[in-house]
């Protein structure tokens, strides 16, 4: 799925491409996939039964489309992603969620 | 204050598909297999002393189960359960593991479970002992000699370093300053190098990369070259930190976990008188991306 998407021209954020980090997770609107081999962590059963799907494993069975989400729809600079992480953790107690949590 | 953990004698690392990923470090990485007992794997670089240094565990995630610091001397482990005790850090006694002795394992407040060890088996290199060649032939992928360091992320980086340095006693090299003036990233040392591990903000028990050593230029391009003959994941580089002058490559493995080539031949060494480096937050560009002088959109947001 995230080579057909790249192909196509569509800029989108993506990271380890090998299930593992969740970056390039996006939804489902319509059509059927084979999830592939996921991280559990960052895609869950329930997830996947409400049209989650991490691009970067996932096969099309039938034609789709897809939304992509906050964390990959645009291409950033990467202070974007250093204010986001870094400005809820000093000095406060909260735990950052990361990009891919955030909806 | 004397030495007291002589490395990062251990991490082990998830995989999604034991087989595959095995395929990836012995052939491509080029990791020694020194053994598989079911699900883990047990491997180590070429130039390591003692049974192993990595182990690949299946598991239904990518990630970090723990990582082991191994002590200079046995008595050292009873130095440092005094300390857990004194900073009332919760600990179990493990008095065994796979080839290796007892160990010490606590959770530190970054949400790693760390151990620390002394005894493990001595199984030399892959060079004999007495009148011994430079190096092996015969090696196959990277074939980096050793472990070297491991990245790791935590939701309070102050904290947590502050946790490595009081309790564990490990000394600041650098660190990344915020605009008040407070550590949110930080690279620790005990070994004379400039890190054994190191701590920047992100989720809890988040796993950054594992690095391996690689000893020359010569090295750091030929293993850029067998990645992509793999076509494996490379993420940065080659390239060279500010933070620390290492060179580097930053790949994935085919779970998603992210390793790194490090090139230790172009850092510095530290002395026990060295004093932290600081780098400020408007400059993480060539702090962590030398020749680039700007972070890429992966270095803080993807990890395992």
């Amino acid at each position: 799925m995230l080579s057909a998407i790249l192909r196509s021209g569509a800029k989108v954020v993506f990271g380890c491409r090998g299930g593992g980090c969740g970056t390039c997770k996006m939804r489902l609107i319509s059509g059927r996939v084979d999830h592939g081999r996921c991280s559990a962590a960052v895609l869950s059963e329930d997830e996947k039964g409400a049209g989650s799907f991490l691009s970067c494993q996932a096969r099309p069975l039938t034609d789709l489309t897809v939304e992509l989400t906050a964390t990959n729809r645009y291409r950033r600079p990467a202070e974007a992603y250093w204010v986001t992480i870094v400005r809820p953790v000093i000095p406060g107690p909260a735990t950052p969620r990361r990009p891919c949590e955030q909806r | 204050m004397p030495y007291r953990i002589s490395r990062l004698g251990t991490v082990e690392i998830r995989s999604l598909d034991l087989d595959r990923d095995l395929d990836y470090y012995v052939n491509v990485l080029g990791l020694q297999l020194t053994a598989r007992e079911g699900r883990t794997a047990y491997l180590k670089g070429w130039d390591e002393r003692h049974a192993y240094s990595v182990m690949l565990t299946e598991a239904d995630r990518a990630g970090m189960v723990r990582l082991a610091f191994r002590t200079v001397d046995p008595e050292d482990l009873d130095y440092y359960e005094n300390r857990l005790r004194q900073f009332s850090v919760k600990y179990d006694v493990i008095p065994e593991d796979y080839r290796r002795g007892r160990a010490l394992r606590f959770t530190a407040p970054s949400g790693h479970v760390v151990e620390l060890y002394n005894e493990m088996d001595y199984t030399g290199n892959l060079l004999p002992s007495v009148n011994p060649a430079p190096w092996p032939e015969g090696l196959k992928g990277i074939a980096p000699p050793r472990l070297d360091h491991t990245l790791v992320t935590a939701p309070e980086p102050p904290k947590a370093i502050q946790f490595f340095q009081d309790v564990l006693e490990f000394r600041v090299s650098e660190m990344l300053v915020n605009p008040e003036g407070v550590p949110i990233a930080a690279w620790l040392w005990q070994r004379p190098s400039p890190h054994d591990i190191a701590i920047v903000p992100g989720r809890a028990g988040g796993f950054h990369h594992a690095a391996f050593a690689v000893d020359s230029a010569e090295a750091l391009f030929r293993a850029a070259d067998i990645l992509t003959m793999h076509k494996a994941r490379i993420d940065y580089g080659p390239g060279r930190h500010g933070i620390t002058r290492g060179t580097t490559i930053y790949f994935f493995d085919p779970s998603g976990n992210r390793l790194e080539t490090f090139g230790g031949y172009t850092a510095y060494q530290m002395d026990p008188d060295c004093r932290a480096v600081k780098w400020t937050t408007d400059q993480i560009g060539p702090a962590v991306f030398y020749y680039s002088q700007e972070l890429n959109e992966t270095f803080l947001s993807v990890y395992t």
